[in-house]
């Protein structure tokens, strides 16, 4: 079979790079919105799904033992169907038996520790184990968004939540910044950055909105880490505008001014922190060429924006006048940069 | 055609390019962005985010609700911000982007000056009433605009409205599941003629816009259409207006996203729709209003499986012909 020829393929050709005509039986990536119509019905079904578990076998339900058995069972039966077999029929069949089966382990969980801070952590390594293992795009998507959340519950115990949505950052930055570098895993990697990006975008919209997941943390908690949430935020914000600088220089020369934009973001962060978050993740999927990310990144900023306004931390008039702040600083930085620059800066078009 | 990072995915993937030379693929492919891009993207990032952190802080300071200021300081301060707004959308009208910028934290603005008004005199008006006289006022600014975000924040303000007057007059969710469904009725009327002007526009009047304003009305159409059916599969069983326009609008999306201009995601979101109304309709005849079955869950569990893989392979399939 001959491939046809492309301007990316003449590029590359023209490189010296030698393209093979390995194996042309590879599909070509599903659309994002196949993937979500897919998980849309794969949870549609498991929640028909556990209805009959639930009917079925009601005394099950009543045993943590055997909902954790019958649970594993579920789970192991998933990646056995997944890894087996390929087909669309197949793979959602599997992801509704699985996603049963997390919410039958979660379920004899919770009737042996209730909703303490002994639950999360079990969940978290559940998803994240899931999140490697399970061969199905799909899945791993749902794993990754879902660990997220547990980390989120967890670190809530300690009264480290606001840390979450920081330490998601930096683990999705530290996935889109090295895509490529392993080829076999290409959509591993991308499963995983999608859902934890979901997960992110969950965190900013719910979690720091004065609605915690809705749980009453107050009631569980066994440590108060509180006091280290300020400085914890700072070091991941750092090291994830450090990694995202460092990707732009592998391609760019080093310019101050990109220095400067980043001590300014890390700044601001400390007084609107989920507004930045929106703005890296917008930074990050220009810096990797990825549309959508760029578009989910002006999502994040949207969101995060709506949940400042509900922030409890600060008044609205100290919120006010921060945006104040900010929002002179950057139109000044703005001018300034367009003086330094000069001729390099593009023209603006003309209406 | 398939974007030039979807291909080189594609190539990554099928082992047509040496793993050792991946790295460098990425780089001859131009993924990154040049110099050029990114001084672009950061002078419009702080415009935008500049323009509107100024708008927002008003609109936050307003929310604060500061006894100790006066009435006329306050609207003093708002009238002033957007005086200036729309001053720098006038003085700048030759620069698209500070237009775009200044024209629409002035329209922000003027939702601001409405809340302080109810909120100074306390004037009893109802939410819809703010929404509703917000969108009037900015109808000209976003007219003259000619910009596809400010149009659809426009169409957003009319629907909050329509959804406010039926919430507040009754009628929009009365407890339960839904009663009354007239809003569903105006917001599908609303968001359809929406889409279709939009269209209209891009294909008869050479109107420039990106497919996401009309993604955003497609939803907004589908979903109050979808509520329709699945509120007559709910609460009636007798002959209702919704059974002749809810396939009406499915063969107009399919037909139009599918042959005329085909848009996969308005496609999909069709079948997300199909596959809500008919297993919500199998639910109602398999499971009777207090009994649920074993049996029955296990078979709506199959057929939502089903409904799914096929739609999924469909859809895959026109996915292979369109980028082919």
């Amino acid at each position: 079979m001959t491939r046809k020829t492309t301007p990316l393929i003449t590029r590359l050709s023209q490189a010296g790079i030698p393209l093979s005509e390995h194996d042309s039986k590879v599909s070509p990536e599903v659309p994002w919105f196949v993937r979500l119509l897919q998980a849309f019905s794969g949870w549609l079904a498991a929640f028909f799904l556990l209805g009959f578990v639930a009917l079925a076998a009601m005394p099950v339900m009543d045993s943590a033992a055997a909902s954790m058995g019958l649970g594993l069972i579920m789970i192991a039966t998933a990646f056995a169907l997944l890894s087996a077999a390929r087909h669309d029929v197949l793979e959602h069949l599997a992801l509704a038996v699985s996603l049963v089966g997390q919410l039958l382990v979660a379920w004899a969980w919770v009737m042996t520790w209730d909703a303490s801070a002994s639950l999360w952590w079990p969940l978290l390594v559940l998803q994240v184990v899931l999140a490697l293992v399970m061969p199905s795009y799909m899945h791993r998507t749902f794993s990754a968004c879902a660990a997220s959340l547990a980390l989120y519950m967890a670190l809530a115990m300690i009264a480290l939540e606001q840390s979450t949505s920081w330490l998601v950052l930096l683990a999705l930055t530290l996935l889109w910044l090295n895509e490529f570098r392993w080829p076999g895993r290409i959509r591993n990697v991308q499963a995983w950055g999608y859902g934890l990006l979901v997960g992110l975008l969950i965190l900013q919209g719910v979690a720091h909105s004065g609605q915690p997941l809705w749980i009453q943390f107050e009631d569980h908690r066994v440590g108060t880490w509180g006091w280290l949430v300020p400085w914890l935020n700072t070091v991941l914000s750092a090291l994830t505008l450090a990694l995202l600088l460092h990707r732009v220089f592998k391609t760019q020369p080093r310019h101050w001014s990109a220095f400067a934009g980043a001590v300014a973001l890390l700044l601001v962060s400390l007084y609107v922190p989920m507004v930045v978050q929106g703005v890296v993740v917008l930074l990050l999927g220009f810096a990797i060429g990825h549309r959508l990310l760029f578009g989910l990144g002006v999502l994040s900023l949207l969101v995060g924006t709506g949940s400042y306004y509900y922030w409890l931390d600060t008044t609205l008039l100290i919120k006010a006048l921060t945006l104040l702040v900010i929002g002179v600083l950057l139109l000044v930085l703005r001018k300034s940069l367009r003086v330094w620059h000069g001729a390099s800066t593009p023209r603006e078009p003309r209406s | 055609m398939a974007s030039k990072r979807r291909e080189l995915v594609s190539l990554i993937e099928q082992g047509a390019i040496p793993p050792e030379q991946v790295a460098r693929a990425v780089d001859i492919a131009e993924l990154p962005p040049s110099s050029r891009a990114w001084i672009g993207l950061i002078d419009r990032l702080l415009l935008w985010l500049g323009g509107l952190a100024l708008a927002f802080a008003v609109l936050f300071f307003i929310a604060y609700n500061w006894a100790e200021m006066g009435r006329w300081p306050r609207f003093a301060l708002v009238q002033v911000a957007l005086v200036l707004a729309a001053g720098v959308a006038v003085w700048g009208n030759t620069r698209r982007l500070i237009f775009r910028v200044a024209i629409t934290a002035a329209c922000l603005l003027v939702g601001v000056l409405l809340a302080l008004l109810g909120q100074v005199y306390q004037t009893g008006a109802d939410p819809w009433q703010l929404f509703f006289a917000w969108a009037v006022l900015t109808l000209p600014w976003v007219w003259v605009a000619r910009f596809d975000v400010l149009w659809v924040l426009w169409l957003g303000l009319l629907n909050v409205a329509l959804w406010l007057f039926f919430d507040t007059w009754g009628g929009a969710l009365d407890g339960g599941f839904i009663q009354d469904d007239a809003v569903f009725w105006w917001l599908f009327a609303l968001n359809t003629i929406a889409l279709a002007v939009w269209e209209w526009g891009l294909q008869c009047r050479g109107w420039r816009s990106r497919r996401w304003g009309i993604r955003l009305l497609a939803l907004g159409s589908g979903v109050p259409v979808t509520f329709l059916m699945m509120t007559w599969i709910v609460n009636s069983a007798s002959f209702a207006a919704t059974l002749v326009v809810y396939p009406l609008w499915l063969v107009a999306l399919f037909g139009a996203y599918r042959h005329l201009r085909p848009d996969l995601l308005l496609v999909a979101g069709g079948c997300v729709s199909v596959i809500s109304v008919v297993t919500l309709l199998l639910a109602r005849f398999l499971i009777g209003k207090d009994e649920w079955q074993a049996d029955s869950m296990l078979m709506l569990a199959l057929v939502v499986l089903a409904m799914g893989a096929i739609a999924a392979v469909w859809l895959k399939r026109l996915h292979r012909e369109v980028t082919q």
